[in-house]
């Protein structure tokens, strides 16, 4: 559909079911491969981390024995210690087409799943109960984020009759907290020897600890640069594909080459003092969750508004302490890198903890306008918005919008209704900026 | 005024009569969010334990600036306007925990914007295990700490003690009574029951055994109850209203037992004391009846309803929690795969708004529910 706004934005059609049984991780690994050669060759690489994840699965896929179902919030890096494949669900969430995904939600529904549990997990249980993920040897997760990665992980667990290891994320963010989460690292260890018959080779889980230490570090760097103004990333969508990388893939070579490239590119764009594709008039932090069925929107508010996505605050990192080479310090470093993972740093504890991140992405990065697309499920942060948007008012001067969106399901909030939140908004914003230049 | 009288008024008061006594005699209180909060851990402490309570919430205006009429449960959003409106001045100090997402926000919340005389956030493991045991040990210790640092008090092993007999006797108690339901035609409805625990959560637990001991005699001399179309077990949250409880009575259910917060779960299992007080209370807290906000506690809680089922001759389960609870709202999934071992049929979840409940709507259902089911 054309809208009014001279700018092509995705029609849903759901009247028409997609198979629900079908060989659903190739389904979605075509999509995403022709997807992405339609963009200009220039730009191909940015979109490698989705190209990544989606080939790890099916390749683990074809031998299931092998095959261990994560948390997104755990990390993979216990698993590629093992010498064992993952496999997040949440994550296909997220990689699937919109039209794909939404019959997996309707389909958990059915098995009685709550259609308030959020849809990057009833999803992924919608796509379990069809037996469009292969059966695990294993399950690993973490109580963090949320209620709704319990419930996840508890029915995930119950559907395959697999007993599954979670780890207790604990409330705060300090040295009992990450010594707590360390000895279930540990145990986790032992859990999947004992249910893949295979060893922990210390060697690999320090090398995959390096990988995971140089990735954070990269991240760091990029973050950096990401102060300069114009903000020299290519587009906004790359955010999302460090959000696929980090939740994903942390530990594995491709993600640290890939980010190499991603910090060689802001390297370059900084030296040049470039930013993107569009002019920067205004910088935007996405506070928690953004939209994910619709990327055109990021685009098109660049274009119009010169408003640039330079934060996601739920794919921004904070840089983790290095590892040295013995086996409690190899786990403790990889409980501060979970827990310090943005997703469950800023929900499973303290309000506090949410509210002050905001404030230091936003006063760091000088932002001049927070947007806060509250995903409709996630009970835990909407009760954090109005505190925030306090904050970050009192202290920094930012404004902030929020309303109601499912990150991944348009029918709650359409493109157009988004927009119709944020223009106004940004307008706002514009405004604002132009008063403050004349004094 | 009969016991059973007394225990149902104090239920539907917030705060009670026995605040202001305890007040009048210079004694401090302390608020508590969640029954997975050691009540005998603050009484030893010489304080008052009181429960959180939605009770008396008028609606949720105040709350609604801060958590979402979206996503955010109304029982949540009651304790918190309550709170915000001034009707909880009366605390000396308040406990939270990670009970639930909605819980722990609503708390941090009121702390943030009301403040309190005393606040403590203790972190409650997810599971129950040796190393989960040893951080829930530490929690309490700090706990105790900040209680005795604070209310200038020393919480001794003979006050723990002291303190978890007299809550084991408010157990052992509620036990007997709900065991008169297993007899063909009980003395007590499901809903008088329900209203006996939710009072007993926000008294001194002395003048309860009395009112209980009290109860217990009362019973034998009540009619027995024969008047009943169906035995039905309540399995999910019903928190501190009998409502629900109500319209199962009144379209011809009697409610004979549950899987609920301020119901058996809160009295099944004492406190095992055994060794140390402090490690038995952490013990018997983290293996308590299991709620589902315990990551490992299905298989357990499954089990303990399966024993209930056989015990109280239930011909059905109800299956109700509060909107967006998916704590709770995930267990209808655990229970459709078991249907057939379950033995009796169960309804389809029924969602229950804590302020605004669908009356109408849900007396339906389970007028329905009721018709398959009838003996
Ligand atoms: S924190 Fe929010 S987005 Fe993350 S899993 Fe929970 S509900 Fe979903
Ligand atoms: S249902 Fe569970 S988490 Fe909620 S208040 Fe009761 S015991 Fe606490």
């Amino acid at each position: 559909m054309t809208s009014k706004r001279d700018i092509i934005f995705k029609e849903f059609d759901f009247s028409k079911k997609p198979e629900l049984k079908t060989d659903l991780l190739h389904t979605i690994q075509y999509a995403i491969k022709s997807a992405i050669s339609q963009r200009d060759p220039v730009m191909q690489w940015i979109w490698q981390p989705s190209i990544n994840a989606i080939d790890d699965m099916c390749a683990a896929a074809e031998d299931p024995t092998d095959v261990v179902l994560i948390g997104f919030n755990l990390a993979p890096e216990m698993i590629y210690a093992m010498g064992l494949k993952p496999v997040c669900p949440e994550g296909l969430s997220f990689l699937c087409p919109t039209e794909y995904l939404i019959p997996y939600i309707d389909e958990s529904h059915k098995a009685f799943i709550p259609d308030h549990l959020c849809s990057f997990l009833s999803g992924s249980i919608g796509m379990a109960i069809s037996n469009a993920i292969p059966k695990p040897v294993a399950i690993v997760h973490t109580s963090q984020p949320c209620d709704n990665s319990i419930a996840q992980s508890t029915a995930l667990a119950d559907f395959y009759g697999v007993e599954p290891y979670i780890i207790d994320s604990p409330y705060y963010d300090n040295d009992e907290a990450y010594d707590y989460f360390a000895v279930q690292i540990k145990e986790g260890f032992r859990y999947l020897e004992q249910m893949t018959g295979k060893k922990l080779d210390i060697d690999r889980f320090r090398e995959v600890m390096a990988r995971s230490q140089r990735a954070h570090e990269l991240v760091h760097e990029i973050n950096e640069l990401k102060k300069r103004k114009p903000c020299p990333i290519p587009t906004g969508a790359i955010l999302r594909q460090l959000s696929i990388g980090m939740y994903g893939q942390t530990g594995s070579e491709h993600l640290v080459r890939w980010l190499e490239k991603h910090l060689e590119d802001a390297r370059e764009r900084a030296h040049k003092g470039i930013g993107g594709q569009h002019e920067e008039k205004i910088r935007t932090a996405w506070i928690y969750a953004w939209p994910s069925f619709e990327w055109t929107i990021y685009e098109w508010l660049g274009k119009k508004y010169g408003a640039i996505p330079v934060i996601f605050q739920a794919s921004e990192y904070f840089y983790t302490p290095k590892s040295s080479g013995d086996f409690d310090d190899l786990c403790r470093s990889l409980a501060i890198r979970i827990l310090s993972c943005p997703m469950g740093r800023s929900s499973r504890g303290h309000l506090d903890y949410f509210v002050r991140d905001s404030a230091y992405w936003c006063k760091e990065w000088s932002i001049d306008a927070a947007i806060f697309a509250g995903h409709l499920q996630c009970k835990a942060n909407w009760s954090v918005a109005q505190i925030t948007k306090e904050v970050l008012m009192d202290e920094l001067g930012v404004p902030m919008l929020s309303f109601v969106v499912d990150a991944l399901d348009p029918r709650v909030t359409s493109t157009e209704q988004m927009l119709g939140y944020i223009e106004p908004f940004l307008e706002m914003v514009a405004e604002n900026k132009e008063l403050e230049k004349i004094g | 005024m009969t016991a059973l009288e007394e225990l149902t008024l104090l239920a539907k008061q917030n705060p009670n009569p026995t605040v202001s006594a305890w007040k009048n005699k210079g004694h401090k209180i302390v608020g508590y969010w969640c029954s997975y909060i050691p009540r005998e851990l603050v009484h030893a402490a010489g304080l008052l334990p009181y429960r959180i309570k939605g009770v008396g919430a008028e609606g949720t205006t105040r709350a609604d600036v801060y958590m979402a009429a979206v996503c955010n449960c109304t029982y949540s959003r009651a304790i918190l306007d309550m709170a915000l409106n001034g009707a909880y001045n009366f605390l000396d100090g308040l406990i939270g925990m990670n009970e639930c997402d909605h819980g722990r926000r609503a708390h941090e919340i009121w702390v943030k914007k009301i403040g309190v005389p005393f606040d403590h956030f203790l972190f409650v493991p997810h599971k129950s295990n040796d190393t989960t045991l040893r951080e829930f040990e530490k929690e309490l210790l700090k706990l105790k700490v900040h209680l005795e640092s604070r209310f200038h008090t020393f919480i001794t092993d003979e006050n723990l003690l002291n303190s978890a007999r007299i809550y084991n006797d408010n157990r052992a108690l509620l036990k007997s009574l709900q065991e008169n339901m297993k007899e063909k035609a009980p003395r007590i409805k499901g809903s008088e029951m329900h209203d006996v625990v939710i009072a007993g959560e926000s008294i001194p637990p002395e003048q309860y055994n009395q009112l209980l001991r009290r109860l217990v005699e009362e019973l034998e001399n009540r009619p027995p109850l024969y008047d009943y179309r169906a035995r039905i077990f309540i399995y999910g949250w019903t928190g501190d209203d009998s409502s629900f409880y109500k319209i199962v009575e009144d379209v011809g259910g009697l409610v004979v037992a549950d899987n609920c917060c301020f119901g058996t779960r809160e009295f099944w299992e004492p406190i095992h004391l055994d060794g140390d007080p402090f490690n038995s209370l952490a013990a018997s807290y983290l293996n308590r009846p299991p709620c589902p906000r315990m990551i490992d506690g299905f298989d357990k809680r499954f089990q303990d309803v399966k024993d209930m089922i056989t015990e109280f001759q239930v011909d059905g389960l109800l299956v109700t929690r509060q909107q967006f609870c998916d704590l709770h709202g995930v267990e209808a999934f655990f229970l459709k795969k078991r249907e057939k071992e379950l033995g009796v049929p169960f309804s389809a979840p029924l969602i229950q708004e804590y302020v605004g409940l669908d009356t109408g709507r849900l007396k339906t259902r389970i007028e329905a529910f009721i018709e398959q089911i009838e003996r």
